[in-house]
């Protein structure tokens, strides 16, 4: 019982990371109905603008207020590849057949990531450290043992959630993103500069991916290159889980992931709880496409 | 890329205005002999750059590419100047002024290149000798002169000529071909196989702007068995030059095996329209069947029963294990959107490698050895023929890889069999035109689903096969050798070479094996580079290099599509046009009588009719459709489903070519009926 409750709260902050990703996967298809695969790359961008920002600019400081600086690295390289990759990559796909946009986020995410590995100095490693910048001992909630990062993760996930539903519902930049979002021709009508709207999706996607890069490297203490394809991909099961295009569910379903791979650790062990994402995935195709909260609509040709 | 684009068109007119084109023609010759002239003297001033570039009249290789681009360019020059007669028809139908740029323009890079690496190489400038100096400035003076050419023309009509001389013309095209591919595959260094690069790509630029190449089409589409014929013989003499050589033949047989995936995969993309991106996972699925079949000892199931079964049986269920799997993935996924069966794919391909990875004894049952893999395959026998052994045929003696590489050959011959005949019947149109448009194909009646599924195993079926013999080429099975990058590895082969088509899909095979073995330093870059061909690609010529030619032509299925939904559209609008009938018959007979004229049109590929005196398009000016602000005038319909009907109207009376023209905003409602004539053609037409 002590272990399970542990590997709940593993869970819950596992999920909070997948949420921070899956908002910015369900944001950009929600406005142009484009898988961007290429996310999970925007992840590792932001980790590794966090460590670069620490390593060169910083000069590998130890105090935990460093951390909100390398916080603001992390997000500005994040944001600025996803801008080139919107500008250069995907606009000019707007229009294009389904399948072309979708080969690009491939190639994309190839790129973003060999760029990584061949010009990052020691990008090519195993494992890159990154600092432990919040130390101490763990915090005990009755049984269960919850470290200071983990702490950290959750608060910081919170906030960026509660913040940029506000930000959705509130303010007039959010209005026209979900106007945008439901009839992008009727919104430009309506005098919506869509093209900035997208830009800001991508942007605000970015943003939240590199938050949660540089969280997911003060937690596990190292950057890899190839962090960002299996934190993409789940991710995007926990978008598709809560209801693509829907931003509360895709916080919901990363919560859901988190805690049924945290379960599938505890069940099946350690080398399954991969796998068992996938499953999930599958499964909500076959039993629920629309995910936990999205609405049915019709399949758009 | 626009101002550029200015630019260089500024540049044109300027030059043709000075110069004139005759003029021009003669300084592209100047050039040309100029560069020849350059070949035929030292280019650097020590024999340790490029195999020697000192001599004096006895050009080294990169000294050849040089001379053979300097000829070319002379060639199409004369060409341009000759006019059209009898024999330019045939060397340049479409006129070499356009080659002739294409030529000096490889050239001048050429010398640039080879100028940078010897400055690089040797130190300084200074050991650039004379000759590279001649051919830069040949070079450059071809450049400017052809500049001033005119573009290229028409392709005129062909006239036939006896059957044995075309085929003598389409046995010269395969010789010219194998000859340049083996000068390539021969280049002693780097530097040299980047000289034939740009030699190879500037001459098939060249080629494909004379026309000569869509000659050379036109030629092997009206003899085609003597061109699979001759493709055919040429690749089964390829080992017989290759000799005891082991570097080639392992090349050749790895290429083979990427070739049989590619053509699988082009059937699932490039045919159907699906994207998967766990491909590289079937033909792990074939490889672990045909390890375990093996009679490896660090198979189990060799352990428990001590038989092997003849590789007749195993190539077919490996193959079938496959398409079973891709069944079990696909049956879920394929009823819904593409993009789902992506990602789906995508995972589906990390469960194979994670199971795999993980059947190892302890994390769950014994079967795969998990990461160390099914090691020890032994080399396969055919009816007594061990495949481990040296071939020898006659007094040609080659390594055992030419064993596999004439099974390979017949594999491929049976997947391109397979590729082709079901492009070419129902099943492939069908495949097409869901591809195309989904709601369209199920509108006609296509049961997309099942045929997408059968899209799905049939691809999944040929990389199982081409699994089977790889685990007896590799000897070795692990998980590692079966990562997503792999299958990004087999799309950016095919979204290089063509979607859709075989030669497109061999080609890509081809550049992205042999490339990165004769370029080592590029090895560590190319996924890299990959990457951004891929992005490159399809965002400025999403055909591939070979580009399929239904798509490229008039694409009778997709007009058929959009047809079919047009009528089904008019049917189904008109149950709800409340407003439209009871207005007046008139106006309902004028729109049917428009929408058929319409669609008759776009059949025949003619321009739109005229428009009818009140065409139903102006929404002011028939009583019908008014503002959209205001209730509907017969029936006082509220104003969502009267704007949505409005909308419908138009959309559906718009002549479809006026509709391409829409090109930033397509309505949504001509989106959500399928009837958008979204095709990378058209598409590719509309930024224009």
């Amino acid at each position: 019982m002590q272990q399970l409750l542990q590997q709940l709260a593993n869970g819950v902050v596992l999920g909070a990371l997948y949420g921070l990703i899956a908002l910015g996967y369900t944001m950009v298809y929600g406005i142009i109905q484009l898988i961007n695969f290429a996310h999970g790359e925007i992840f590792m961008v932001g980790a590794f603008g966090s460590l670069f920002t620490w390593d060169y600019i910083l000069g590998k400081p130890t105090t935990p207020w460093a951390i909100p600086v390398i916080l603001i690295g992390g997000v500005v390289s994040a944001v600025l590849v996803a801008l080139l990759m919107e500008r250069f990559a995907y606009r000019p796909l707007r229009n294009a057949p389904r399948l072309a946009p979708l080969i690009t986020a491939i190639g994309v995410s190839v790129f973003l990531q060999e760029s990584v590995r061949l010009f990052y100095p020691g990008g090519r490693q195993a494992q890159l450290i990154f600092p432990q910048l919040i130390t101490g001992p763990p915090v005990h909630l009755g049984s269960v043992e919850i470290d200071r990062p983990s702490i950290f993760i959750l608060v910081v996930a919170i906030i960026c959630m509660v913040g940029l539903d506000a930000f959705v519902q509130r303010s007039r930049t959010g209005r026209a993103m979900r106007a945008t979002a439901q009839d992008p021709d009727t919104a430009r009508l309506m005098g919506i500069n869509t093209d900035r709207i997208i830009v800001t999706a991508f942007v605000l996607g970015a943003a939240l991916a590199a938050v949660a890069g540089m969280s997911w490297g003060l937690k596990y203490g190292f950057v890899v290159f190839d962090i960002g394809f299996l934190a993409g991909l789940k991710a995007f099961t926990a978008a598709v889980l809560g209801g693509i295009g829907n931003l509360r569910g895709a916080v919901l379903g990363g919560f859901v992931l988190g805690i049924v791979e945290a379960m599938a650790t505890q069940f099946f062990g350690q080398s399954w709880k991969d796998v068992s994402a996938f499953v999930i995935l599958i499964l909500v195709l076959i039993l629920r496409p629309q995910g936990l909260l999205g609405e049915r609509v019709a399949d758009r040709a | 890329m626009k101002q550029l684009r200015k630019f260089i068109a500024m540049v044109d007119a300027l030059l043709t205005a000075k110069l004139g084109t005759k003029f021009g023609g003669i300084l592209a010759l100047v050039g040309a002999v100029l560069t020849v002239a350059g070949g035929m003297l030292p280019w650097a001033s020590s024999p340790t750059f490029g195999g020697d570039l000192t001599w004096q009249l006895n050009p080294a290789e990169l000294q050849w590419f040089g001379i053979g681009l300097g000829l070319a360019c002379a060639a199409f020059a004369v060409c341009e100047f000759a006019g059209l007669n009898k024999l330019t028809k045939w060397l340049a139908p479409m006129g070499g002024g356009a080659a002739t740029r294409a030529v000096s323009v490889g050239t001048l890079v050429l010398a640039l290149v080879v100028g940078t690496r010897v400055s690089m190489v040797l130190g300084g400038v200074v050991n650039i000798s004379i000759g590279l100096w001649l051919t830069l400035v040949g070079g450059l003076i071809a450049t400017v002169g052809s500049r001033a050419l005119p573009p290229r023309g028409p392709l005129p009509e062909s006239r036939r000529l006896p059957g044995a001389v075309e085929i003598l013309f389409i046995s010269v095209g395969i010789a010219v071909a194998l000859f340049l591919a083996v000068i390539g595959l021969d280049t002693k260094d780097e530097d040299s196989f980047v000289g034939f690069l740009v030699l190879a790509i500037a001459l098939a630029v060249a080629t494909s702007r004379s026309g000569l190449l869509l000659r050379m089409r036109e030629l092997t589409q009206r003899h085609y068995a003597v061109s699979i014929g001759a493709g055919l013989v040429a690749a089964l003499v390829f080992p017989l030059t290759q000799g005891t050589s082991q570097m080639y033949m392992n090349i050749a047989v790895n290429t083979a095996v990427f070739a049989v995936t590619a053509i699988g995969l082009n059937i699932v993309v490039g045919l159907a329209g699906l994207l998967d991106l766990g491909y590289i996972a079937f033909t792990g699925v074939g490889a672990y069947s045909a390890a375990l079949l093996s009679g490896s000892t660090a198979s189990v199931l060799y352990q428990h029963t001590h038989r092997i079964p003849p590789f007749l049986i195993v190539i077919v269920a490996g193959a079938v294990f496959a398409s079973v799997f891709g069944i079990v993935i696909g049956a879920p996924t394929l009823r819904l959107r593409g993009d789902y069966l992506a990602i789906v794919t995508l995972g589906f391909g990390e469960i194979f490698r994670i199971t795999v990875n993980n059947l190892n004894g302890t994390a769950g049952p014994n079967l795969t050895n998990g990461p160390n893999g099914i090691y020890g395959i032994p080399p396969l026998d055919i009816f007594g023929w061990n495949f481990g052994k040296n071939l020898s045929f006659g007094p040609f003696h080659m390594t055992y890889f030419a064993n596999y590489y004439y099974l390979l050959i017949l594999v491929i011959m049976f997947t391109i069999i397979v590729f082709s005949r079901t492009d070419h019947s129902r099943i492939g149109r069908a495949w097409v035109s869901i591809r195309e448009d989904e709601t369209a194909a199920s509108a006609m009646g296509v049961n997309t689903f099942k045929l997408k599924l059968l899209a799905f195993a049939m691809g999944a079926f040929l990389a199982g096969m081409a699994g089977t013999v790889q685990a007896h080429i590799l000897t070795s099975v692990t998980p590692d050798t079966y990562i997503f990058l792999k299958s990004a590895y087999l799309l950016a082969a095919i979204v290089l070479g063509g979607l859709g088509t075989i030669s497109g899909a061999l080609l890509g095979a081809f550049l992205l094996n042999v490339t990165p073995e004769k370029l080592r330093f590029f090895q560590d870059y190319r996924l890299w580079l990959f990457g951004l061909t891929v992005v490159l690609m399809m965002r400025f010529r999403p055909e591939g290099i070979i580009p399929n030619a239904r798509r490229a032509g008039l694409r009778p299925i997709a007009t058929w599509g959009r047809a079919t939904s047009l009528i089904l559209l008019i049917r189904l609008d008109a149950s709800r046009f409340s407003c439209m009938q009871k207005n007046s018959a008139l106006t309902l007979t004028k729109f049917l009588t428009y929408s058929i004229s319409v669609i008759l049109s776009e059949l025949k590929g003619k321009p739109s009719p005229p428009k009818p005196v009140n065409p139903p398009s102006g929404s002011n000016s028939s009583p019908c459709f008014q503002k959209p602000s205001d209730p509907c005038p017969t029936n006082g319909m509220e104003w969502p489903t009267w704007k949505s009907n409005i909308v419908n109207v138009t959309w559906i009376c718009w002549p479809i070519r006026n509709r391409r023209r829409f090109s930033k905003n397509e309505s949504p409602s001509s989106a959500r009926f399928g009837i958008s004539s979204r095709s990378a053609v058209s598409w590719k037409s509309k930024r224009q």
